[in-house]
């Protein structure tokens, strides 16, 4: 799940150990009661400074979607269904605004965007 | 912490320290014995010469151990350019005495040696009734003079360091400065003047030159 | 809480030259300081004055709250410090040189020490001589750690290592850092690594402090713009300029530090296009101080 974090990358390294959290629980892959790597064990893991980690723990505690229990660990709070509903449209809007990105710097337009979306999906149907 | 200092110049020393006590322990028995067998008579005069034969071989035998016994730490820690010893948690004057302690230390083994081969050496001797035996003085003898050059060389190397050499070079001109200076004022054995002075007491060198006597009257 | 370092105008005579000058260095207690800079900058000569290795002929250091270098042994009771090269008696076996240093620190802690050992496939009777490159990176990073210092002070400590040694150097070191809440001065040329774990950058450019602030000003502050039909400088540039060059025809390439997202706004005039804004990476965020502190004017020449 945490493989392949990019320091260089624009998005600091706490934003997206956050993110793959995230998306982690809207794929149902973690679950309520689930218990994330200790602090010490990821940013030894990773190879990151560990305030990073406690930084990514805290903003998650603070969206409501882990819990810091002093001295045990860190753990997913109760999702309710429409709330993993939520997060993966949150997910998949992030997605989208990235694209976006994307495109507008190569100059590329709206309308040949939806063709090729519009293509992928007919054709892709995964 | 200084008995780690002492066990790792120990280690270091523990070769030489076998050689110097086992030779310390063995050769003069060895000297003795030849020049004895050299002698025509057993008089109390040629006695003693022998005696002062074998004497040479301890100031050998301590300038030996006191210069390995400074050079060999120092050498160590030259090589890693002082780092770790300055990384130490401790003051550099304190590291300092702790070398110097620890070979201080060291240095009682060869004496020890001393004393037991200059015992067995005038055991072993067929000795003429007005003489004595004096192998604990010998050790004494020994003891002091391998601290006083022990003490020199390790001052030497830590206030000189790489200029060791240059310290050296520099004595070597004051001695020519000396003879000169002396020649200059009319003095024709300045040298023979100086060395009078320092090497009877209370001059530095008097132990080297004196005799070392492990039969006397 | 006070820095646990701090470092005020000092400079250090190597020869004839000032090898370092109207240094000033703070480094917070917490942080991972990287310490950045071209080969010859004095980095190490500046590591060895904080710890008192060297006199400094100017200027106060005070670390951990001692005076350097009058009261620096007590302060080196609780650093743990590697140095760019081995600096442990080669005769001595790996067992030996633990017993040795153990006896100096009273916070030696016998338990980690062996753990260590252990993790890091030391063989106790082994001399140290006869230890490779990456077993005595290891070895020296375990006697840093075993005393439970409250500062680090690490020169290169993965130089020339593997990749497997170096992560396994780097691992033990983040572990304790998050175990303990210790302060680590980390000096490398190894900017990738840099990057990840530290928090302060510090950028040491010909015996001189050149930069010293947070990972995320640092890197966030410098970025590269791409620029069409750019503006002439009239001086009144919002941001520090530090470089300008033409890429492909009317297009142009700006690096500028202190840049804000409201900024934008000055290419709205006239008939200049805002492009693009490029985040630099810490290498070259790096790179490009680097080469506008050296040029005078900070700008660089048109034909680059």
């Amino acid at each position: 799940m945490f493989e392949r974090i990019d320091p260089r990358s624009p998005t600091p390294i706490y934003a997206q150990i956050a993110e793959r959290v995230r998306v982690a629980v809207a794929a149902g892959e973690l679950t309520k009661g689930d218990g994330l790597p200790s602090v010490r064990a990821l940013a030894t893991r990773l190879r990151v400074n560990p305030a990073t980690v406690v930084q990514a723990y805290r903003e998650l505690e603070q969206e409501k979607l882990v819990e810091m229990r002093q001295g045990a660990g860190t753990y997913i709070l109760e999702m309710p269904a429409d709330s993993r509903a939520r997060e993966r449209q949150a997910a998949a809007k992030r997605l989208v605004r990235g694209l976006m990105e994307d495109a507008a710097r190569l100059g590329i337009q709206k309308e040949d965007i939806k063709k090729a979306l519009n293509g992928e999906l007919s054709e892709g149907g995964r | 912490m200084f008995r780690q200092v002492l066990f790792t110049q120990w280690k270091w020393a523990r070769t030489e320290m076998f050689a110097y006590t086992i030779g310390a322990f063995l050769i003069p028995t060895a000297i003795l014995k030849i020049a004895v067998n050299g002698l025509d008579d057993y008089s109390v005069g040629s006695m003693l010469t022998a005696v002062a034969a074998a004497g040479g071989f301890f100031v050998f035998l301590a300038a030996v151990c006191a210069i390995g016994f400074a050079v060999r730490p120092y050498l160590a820690d030259q090589a890693l350019k002082h780092v770790y010893a300055l990384s130490l948690p401790l003051p550099w004057a304190t590291f300092l005495r702790f070398r110097f302690m620890a070979g201080a230390i060291l240095l009682i083994a060869p004496t020890v040696a001393v004393y037991m081969g200059a015992a067995l050496a005038t055991m072993t001797a067929v000795i003429p009734p007005t003489l004595h035996t004096y192998p604990f003085g010998i050790a004494v003898r020994f003891y002091l003079t391998a601290l006083e050059i022990y003490a020199a060389t390790f001052l030497l190397q830590y206030i000189a360091g790489k200029n060791a050499v240059r310290v050296v070079l520099g004595i070597i001109g004051v001695l020519v400065v000396v003879e000169l200076g002396g020649r200059i004022l009319g003095m024709n054995d300045a040298w023979v003047w100086l060395w009078d002075h320092m090497t009877t007491l209370p001059g530095p060198l008097e132990t080297l030159t004196a005799r070392w006597m492990m039969i006397d009257v | 809480m006070s820095d646990a370092i701090s470092a005020r105008n000092v400079a250090y005579r190597a020869g004839k030259e000032f090898a370092i000058r109207d240094l000033a260095m703070t480094v917070p207690t917490g942080s991972v300081y990287g310490f950045l800079g071209p080969n010859g900058s004095g980095k190490t000569t500046t590591l060895r004055l904080l710890l008192g290795m060297l006199p400094a002929d100017d200027g106060a250091i005070t670390v951990l709250g001692h005076d350097v270098p009058v009261g620096v042994h007590k302060a080196l009771a609780k650093i743990g410090y590697v140095p760019e090269r081995l600096h442990l008696y080669p005769t001595l076996t790996v067992e030996e040189i633990m017993r040795y240093h153990a006896s100096f620190y009273p916070d030696w802690d016998n338990v980690r020490a062996e753990n260590l050992r252990r993790g890091f496939s030391l063989r106790a009777e082994q001399p140290i001589e006869r230890l490779s490159k990456g077993e005595s990176g290891k070895l020296m990073m375990l006697l840093a750690l075993a005393h439970n210092p409250e500062l680090l002070v690490l020169d290169e400590p993965t130089d020339g290592l593997d990749p497997v040694v170096r992560r396994d150097v780097l691992s033990a070191l983040l572990e304790y850092v998050s175990m303990r809440g210790a302060t680590v001065l980390i000096s490398s040329h190894l900017i990738h690594e840099q990057e990840r774990i530290c928090d302060h950058v510090g950028v040491m450019d010909g015996g001189r402090l050149v930069a010293e602030m947070p990972m995320t000003t640092f890197r966030g502050g410098i970025k590269r713009l791409r620029v069409a039909k750019g503006p002439v400088d009239r001086g009144d540039f919002p941001f520090t300029l530090l470089s300008r060059g033409n890429t492909a025809g009317r297009e142009e390439e700006w690096v500028v530090r202190g840049w804000q997202s409201a900024m934008r706004e000055y290419f709205q005039t006239g008939d200049s296009e805002l492009r693009e804004v490029i985040d630099l990476d810490l290498e070259e965020s790096f790179v490009e101080l680097l080469r506008s502190a050296r040029t005078p004017a900070g700008i660089a020449a048109e034909d680059n």
